[in-house]
Parts: structure tokens; sequence; C-alpha cells
């Protein structure tokens, strides 16, 4: 009489899937795999060659449109020139992103515990969220040097507003069921916090992750446009002063490289912790 | 026999427009101790609200709950009852085994004043043994079937060893085939310890197969209507829900139904045989 009633498919029974996150499985699902690699590959290639071939047959000059050959010439040409900058950009917007995520978390833990805190903040939120960040760039410029912390600020500014948004959804998305078992065996709401509430809510920061940290690159790209010398954001504005497109565009393959690598990572990540969730079990 | 869960004249009003919603009105009842007490009425009658108060989950606004004579709350503390919902409730991120260990870890897997001797992990092992899932410990819930699942929320609430258990509507959620296999696995595991258990359920059937005593709740605002006793011999297995004895009970409860407002089918026959 003691045996189980439904039995699971036969697959699952063959292999159980003890490691279902572990990292090598997370790192085998997330890279994308040649077939997520490969066709964007050959559309880049195929469109540099039409680039190449255009702007040599109507002669465009290299100060109005490079091409790809000379921008991939001084790009390869100074690596480490490229590398220093974009590593400024990177550190900043990151800095700015732990900043601006740390404290939205911190707020919206506040909110979802309190009414009157939400009511306070949220307004003040929202004022953030609209106000124009180039009309602020040049003030904190005013206000805080030219070194990277008001680059930073900027940064934090743009990813504040959609990880507090997000993680007061998250916060409050844990199954009821699972917070009453919790308190029916005298959980603490702390226990209750960091045992249900923060990895449920664990999905919705992530998709807001997946906005924020773009935006914290351009904002510390911008800011970088008002002040300080370091940075990709500069050299854009040094190289457009001077008409010198390959650096130019140098800085923005640069820029989307970090984006791309910061993205996988993101996603790595993501797999690794959010296994669980219906997001990473559909497919 | 003694008294385990003893309901005095309780009622219970949620806040709402118009000075609140009663939804319990005077309810009293009792559970012996050892006893497999069901609440049956129509939706909304507030019997997952009776459950609930007695589990510590909601407070009363008149009359009280004592479990041995404790509070509900203190009841709590001692871990002193295993709940289960509805809804398996697990923790998605953690294996079987780690989602039945999660109660031994909240509060440092005591009772807040070392009440209780914390269980072990072999007691949990063992637990798992008893739902038949042993095998299945390194499993994530999603990759088990919803039986499975509400099995590991079975184990979950027996790992303090509880004297009474709470359940929600525990089989509400499976398919039909699942849930008659279900009763059985549940009357058999019930068997082997006879702990106090009050259970919410909406099917007569059901409640008649696995409980001492049911209880007849009224339509909202919810009161007993009436507790039958049901004397059918235990160990119950397979076939007894063809008895005369079985379908008499069945009768009786549809009956007490009807006539609380339960817009249910015509014959108690007819419902058993669902």
């Amino acid at each position: 009489m003691d045996q189980p009633l439904a039995e699971p498919r036969p697959a699952d029974k063959a292999q159980p899937r003890a490691e279902a996150g572990g990292w090598r499985r997370a790192v085998r699902t997330s890279l994308p795999t040649l077939g997520y690699l490969v066709p964007p590959l050959i559309a880049l290639v195929i469109g540099g060659v039409i680039w190449e071939l255009w702007v040599r047959a109507a002669d465009t000059p290299t100060y109005i449109f490079p091409r790809p050959t000379k921008v991939l010439d001084r790009f390869f040409g100074d690596l480490s020139y490229f590398w220093r900058h974009g590593w400024v950009t990177l550190y900043e917007g990151m800095l700015g992103f732990a900043l601006g995520a740390g404290g939205a978390i911190l707020f919206a833990i506040a909110m979802a515990a309190s009414r009157p805190v939400e009511k306070g903040v949220m307004p003040l939120a929202i004022l953030v969220k609209v106000t124009p960040i180039v009309a602020i760039a040049p003030l904190f410029t005013i206000w805080f040097g030219f070194g990277s912390f008001p680059k930073v600020l900027i940064a934090a500014f743009l990813t504040f507003y959609p990880v507090l948004i997000n993680a007061i959804v998250g916060f409050r998305s844990m199954n009821p069921s699972s917070a009453d078992f919790l308190r029916s065996i005298h959980a603490s709401p702390a226990e209750i916090f960091f045992r249900l509430r923060l990895p449920s809510s664990l999905p919705y920061l992530f998709a807001s992750f997946r906005i924020v940290i773009p935006l914290a690159l351009i904002g510390a790209t911008v800011a970088e446009w008002f002040s300080g010398d370091r940075g990709l954001g500069s050299v854009i504005i040094v190289a457009h002063n001077n008409l010198d497109m390959p650096t130019l565009f140098s800085a923005i393959v640069t820029l989307a490289l970090i984006g791309i690598g910061l993205t996988m990572l993101l996603w790595m990540i993501e797999k690794r912790l959010l296994f669980w969730h219906e997001s990473n079990l559909a497919r | 026999m003694a008294i385990h869960v003893a309901i005095e004249t309780v009622s219970k009003r949620f806040p709402a427009k118009g000075g609140g919603l009663l939804v319990l009105d005077g309810v009293s009842l009792e559970a012996q101790e050892g006893e497999f007490l069901s609440l049956i009425g129509p939706s909304g009658c507030g019997k997952t609200t009776l459950l609930r108060l007695i589990g510590g989950l909601e407070a009363t606004t008149e009359g009280r709950v004592l479990v041995r004579g404790l509070e509900p709350r203190e009841v709590q503390k001692r871990k002193e009852m295993g709940f289960v919902f509805q809804d398996p409730s697990l923790l998605p991120w953690r294996t079987v085994h780690e989602n039945v260990l999660l109660p031994l870890q909240v509060n440092g897997g005591r009772g807040r004043e070392g009440l209780r001797p914390a269980p072990t992990q072999g007691d949990a092992d063992a637990l798992l043994a008893t739902v038949g899932l042993q095998e299945f410990a390194r499993y994530y819930p999603h990759q088990l079937s919803g039986g499975m699942k509400q099995r590991v929320a079975l184990a979950r609430a027996l790992v303090f060893d509880p004297a009474l258990l709470l359940m929600d509507e525990p089989l509400g959620a499976l398919d039909e085939l699942t849930r008659s296999a279900m009763r059985y696995e549940l009357l058999r595991i019930w068997e082997t310890s006879r702990k106090t258990v009050v259970m919410v359920t909406h099917s007569i059937a059901e409640a008649v197969l696995m409980s001492d005593r049911v209880a007849v709740m009224t339509a909202r605002p919810g009161r007993i209507a009436d507790v039958v006793t049901i004397d059918l011999p235990r160990p119950r297995r397979e076939g007894i829900e063809r008895t005369a004895a079985f379908l008499d009970a069945v009768e009786r409860i549809q009956r007490l139904l009807m006539t609380g407002g339960y817009g249910g089918p015509a014959t108690g026959r007819a419902a058993a045989r669902r």
C-alpha cells in the first residue's frame, strides 16, 4: 500500500536533476548557443560589407562617415585606450546601478511595510523619474565637480525608479499560503521576509535589472559629456568636436560590447538563481 | 477522552462597508484528542475562517479558541500544530527535502523558548518515507505532480510531530483520480499516528470516509447546523463507500446541508456516487 500514487514522467525518474541550479547548467543553457550567435554575426558581417562598399563607392569623407575597416583599425590599434575609458564608464555605471538598485530595494522594503512611507516616497520617486537627466547633469557638475561622483549619481537616479516599482510589486507577490504556513510555525516578519518575500521578488527584480543596467550605462555616458576627461562619454564628445569619426565609432563599439557582456552576465546569474521560476521552466 | 480543541461561542466579523461582514456567528465546537473532525458547509460559510482561527492565523471577534487550554498563538510557538493548505505552498527554490526541513530552520529550529527539542534530519527523512517520497528528496516542486506536492506539504506539516493537524481542503486542488487515491493515503498515514485532525472539505464523501465526526455548517453567517457522528469501523478501506452505513451518513449530511441553504443535488446517493 506504500506505493507512490502519481509517478513522475519517466524522464524525471531516470535522472534526478539534483544539480538543477548548478553553475554549469546555467552556463550551458544561457550562453547563447551557436544558433543564437551565428545568425546575428552573419547579419553584422553582411551589414559591414555593404557599409564598406557604399562608403567607398560614394567616396564619403571619413570625418562624416568612416568605413568599418577604419573603425576597426582605430579600435584594435588602440585597444588599451578604449578599454581604459570603457572601464571608467563601466565602473561608474555599475556603481550607480548598485547604489540606485540598493536604495530602491531598501525604500521598497520600507514602503511595503508602511503605507505612510509609501505615500511619502512615491511622489518623490515619480519626480525623480520624470525629470530629464540632461537637465540635472550640468547641475551635478557644478555641485559635485569633475570626478566620477556626479556620473555615478546620474546612473543611480536612472536606476532607482524601475527597480523601486518592481521591488514593491515583487515583495507583494509572495504565495499567501506559504506566508500562512510560515506564520503557523511562528516565523517572525523578518524570517518571512528573508525566507519568502525576498526570494519571491527576485523574478521581478531581475526583470528591472535587465531594463536598468543599459540605462545606467547610458546615464554614465551622458554624464561624461558634461565634465571630465575620462570615460567613453568624454571620448565621444572630444572625438565629435575633432570630427574624429573612427574614434567616435570605436567608442560606440566599446559601449555596445560592454552592454552585451553585462546582459549576458545578468542572464547567467538569473538562470542560476531563478531556475525554479516559470520563465525558466517554459523552455 | 480529553478535549483537544475547544471553540467557545466564537464569532468573526471582517471589516467591510456598513458595519462589517459577519462570517461566523456564535460557533461552539470541540475536537477530542485523537479525533478526525471534518468541517463541511456551503461556499463562504466560514469553515476556512474557523480553521484559521484554530490555527491562530486570524483573531476571533468574540469568544475564544483554546487548544489544550492554550491560545493558538502559543500553540504555534510550541510547534504543536501542523497546517496543510489547498495550495501545497512549497517554496519552489527548495528541494523536497529542504522544504520539509523548513520548519526546523525557522526560529532556529526550536519553539521560541526552547519548549520542544528540535527534530532531526533523520526525522525528516523518515517522514518522506512515510509519505512515499524518499526517492524524490532531491527533486524540486516543479518536477512533482500535484498529489506528490501535497504529500510534501503533509510531511512538512508533520515534521515537528505536532499533536494537532489542520487541513484546509488538502485534496481540493487535485484531479478526481489522484484525489480518491490520496484519501486512502491520508487515512493510512493518519491511522499510524492518530493525531487530532480538523479538516475543511467540500466533499461529503470525503468527510464521511475519513472522519469520526462531521460538523455541518450553515450558509453565512456560519453556524453549526449539527455534528454527525460517523459510525464506520476503522481501518477504512476501499469499498466502504458502497456500504449502507456510509450512504446513510452521506444522506444525513446532505439533508443537513440542504436545510442549511445549500443548493446541492437532490439525493444523497447521487452525491455519494460522484
